[in-house]
């Protein structure tokens, strides 16, 4: 029996017919809006996710060790804190906590205040800051700050005192100050090598930041790995350098104390291993603080000893006697007339310091005789002169391992006149810096090799291996016979130590060797030399029978009221310098057996 | 099926259950305790880098000679001041 639908029944299939329909209507309104979800924001989406979900942590690598050649740390990292303080949001909080402007600046004042005593910073300094950028959301007030500014800081009590923050960056940090600053360098705020060593070799030094991914909680905490967990810290490999960081101290206390006595500008020592060319000090005046370089004005970072070509005056003489010696341009029993203080070369004139007559070869450079070494020179082809200077390696870089080095002025013989030979022959009319002339002092003294100096023993990486490692001497030519190194190491070189009684450089433990020299400084910008600028240098090394150590030092524009010479504002400094370091090597003092050698000699 | 198996699966499953939990709430410690590992060791490698610096400074040599300097000064003031204290007792024993 068919019975007629009830009213309420059919209400009920209208209305979910209705729903149904609204439903299906909405459907295609839904899919569109998840198709233009995922087509049109997607991308934007899932990275909004992303950064939601997930936080990076940096797992900071370390930038290689720079160590002496005893293994000191020379260049380490450290994770000193900087301060900073987003002002954007510090402004903001003042704002919403203070919305009276005067109220704002007074609290704005209290803030400055209180975090400048906290860091040891002048308020005003602290809100000039503030002031200047505070649309900044890192405004750095202070960094490398130490234990004690750090827990003042992180426990700040303020109703800004989240708008200040610690960060943990690691810092290239120099243990040794400003100690050996123009070799190491340093590096700028991202890292990078800037100067010295730190510059020449920071691709190796470097190292990349790892990055380690987490999924997080709503509150930032880290809950898990993420999938893709990141990548490991690479650390950069060390380097060790040719350098000892206890010789270089002798070298810049004497150095120091020579600057000091004799007022001068400025000045460069450095300290050679003559059998292997290893450089065991390299000091320049003025010098900077590696860990504050910004502080010091840009002149005070320049290593004088490689890149400011001098002209060497007198200290020059024994390079170009000892080629006309082995070229037999002289011979050792001549006796040359000095013309007692004044001759003229080519039209000319040409004087001496110590007026003298007639002079052996011995004697030319003992009294430091232009004339005589003039007419030696004035003996000799340009061409020849030339190829000797060449060879002792002027005129071209060393190569020593340091950025910017010079290779000095040494024009091409056929741009000499007939006078540039003999000029030449006393360290005139060209210009070579103090690395050239200690490792062309060291062909002399140690049997008559050119070595290519170096200041970088080795590299290693980060876990320790050995990458490259230089021990022995690297040859650059033969420049000298032995017979005629030998001559002037224990005969003509040392008597300038030994002979001469006036302002004596004689050690009394050790034998030592030397040549003075006497430079007056040219015009930078037009011919002509300044008047009472003088650069006054000492050449050294010691013991005379077998010589360890080569030393140098170059004093430029001392007082010239206080002294000048290079005997007189140098020497001093390379006999301290030979001494102590000798000493500190273990070298035994040989004076005394030296003197007995020589009364056994005079023995029949 | 009988209410006495009902009860038995339904404990199972709780017991099933329980340990998933247990599991994922291990599983989270772990990795909760992993990072902090990693963080201590990124903190550790920093306080080594800052021993290693400063270290370094001691050792530095002219640190040594300004401390064998301020041990000198010392050792020479100390020796002072037993002179002056030898002198006096010596004069008082010869009053």
């Amino acid at each position: 029996m068919h019975t007629a639908p009830r009213p309420v029944d059919a209400l009920r299939r209208r209305t979910g017919l209705a729903v149904l329909a609204g439903l299906m209507l909405l459907l295609p309104a839904v899919a569109g809006r998840m198709a233009y979800l995922l087509h049109e924001e997607g991308d934007r989406l899932r990275a909004f996710a992303e950064k939601q979900q997930h936080k990076q942590l940096v797992l900071p690598a370390r930038r290689g060790g720079i160590f002496d050649n005893r293994g000191r740390l020379l260049a380490g990292t450290e994770r000193k804190p900087d301060v900073f303080v987003d002002a954007r949001r510090l402004f903001e909080i003042l704002e919403e906590k203070f919305p009276a402007p005067r109220e704002q600046a007074q609290k704005l004042a209290e803030f400055a205040a209180a975090t400048a005593i906290r860091l040891n910073l002048p308020q005003a300094e602290v809100l000039g800051k503030l002031q200047s950028k505070a649309n900044s959301r890192f405004v750095v007030l202070k960094t490398r700050i130490d234990d004690a500014e750090a827990e003042a800081i992180e426990a700040f009590d303020h109703e800004a005192a989240e708008a200040i923050s610690l960060t943990h960056n690691p810092l290239r940090s120099y243990p040794l100050g400003s100690s050996m600053a123009h070799v190491i360098g340093f590096v700028g705020r991202e890292g990078k090598g800037l100067e010295g060593v730190e510059k020449a070799l920071d691709d190796h030094l470097h190292g990349t930041d790892g990055v380690r991914r987490t999924l997080c909680t709503v509150s930032r905490g880290s809950l898990d790995f993420a999938e893709d967990s990141g990548r490991e810290p690479v650390d950069g490999g060390h380097v060790v350098l040719t350098l000892d960081a206890e010789i270089q101290r002798i070298a810049e206390e004497q150095l120091r104390l020579a600057v000091e006595k004799f007022e001068a500008k400025s000045a460069v020592a450095l300290v050679m291993d003559p059998n292997t060319g290893d450089v065991l000090a390299m000091a320049s005046l003025p010098t900077y603080d590696l860990n504050d370089p910004n502080a010091y004005p840009v002149d005070a970072r320049r290593n004088r000893a490689v890149t400011d070509p001098v002209e060497p005056g007198s200290c020059f003489k024994p390079f170009v006697a000892s080629g006309a010696l082995q070229e037999r341009f002289v011979n050792l029993k001549e006796s040359i007339d000095c013309h007692h203080g004044l001759h003229f070369f080519r039209g000319r004139k040409v004087r001496d310091t110590h007026p003298q007559g007639w002079l052996d070869l011995k004697g030319i450079i003992v009294h430091s005789s232009n004339i005589g070494m003039g007419t030696i020179a004035d003996r000799m082809p340009a061409s020849l002169v030339e190829r000797l200077v060449r060879d002792f390696g002027y005129g071209q870089r060393t190569d020593v391992g340091c950025p910017g080095e010079s290779a000095g002025i040494l024009k091409p013989v056929k741009e000499w006149s007939g006078y540039s030979p003999i000029s030449i022959s006393f360290g005139q009319e060209l210009a070579v810096t103090p690395v050239q002339l200690i490792t062309a002092l060291s062909a002399i003294v140690n049997g008559g090799e050119l070595l290519k100096p170096r200041i970088v023993r080795g590299r290693l990486a980060a876990d320790g291996r050995t990458l490259d490692w230089h021990d022995g001497p690297e040859v650059v030519r033969r420049v000298l016979r032995k017979d005629i190194s030998e001559v002037f190491t224990t005969q003509i070189l040392p008597s300038v130590v030994d002979d001469v009684t006036e302002g004596s450089l004689k050690s009394e433990k050790y034998t030592t060797l030397g040549k003075t020299g006497t430079a007056q400084v040219p015009y930078p910008n037009r011919p002509g030399y300044e008047p009472g600028a003088y650069v006054g240098s000492f050449l050294g090394a010691g013991p005379v029978s077998d010589p360890k150590l080569t030393c140098i030092v170059m004093v430029r524009k001392p007082n010239p009221a206080k002294g000048y010479y290079g005997r007189t504002v140098a020497g001093p400094a390379v006999k301290a310098i030979l001494e102590q370091s000798l000493e500190y090597l273990g070298v035994p003092p040989d004076r005394a057996l030296a003197a007995v050698r020589t009364v056994d000699a005079g023995r029949p | 099926m009988k209410p006495a198996r009902w009860a038995g699966a339904i404990v199972v499953m709780l017991a099933l259950a329980l340990a998933v939990v247990h599991l994922r709430t291990e599983q989270a410690r772990c990795a909760a305790r992993m990072l902090k590992s990693e963080g201590d060791r990124i903190a550790l490698r920093g306080e080594l880098w800052e021993l290693q610096a400063s270290v370094a400074r001691l050792k530095s040599p002219v640190e040594i000679h300004d401390r064998l300097r301020r041990l000198r000064e010392l050792a020479a003031a100390k020796a002072e001041d037993s002179t002056v204290s030898d002198t006096n007792t010596l004069t008082l024993t010869h009053r």
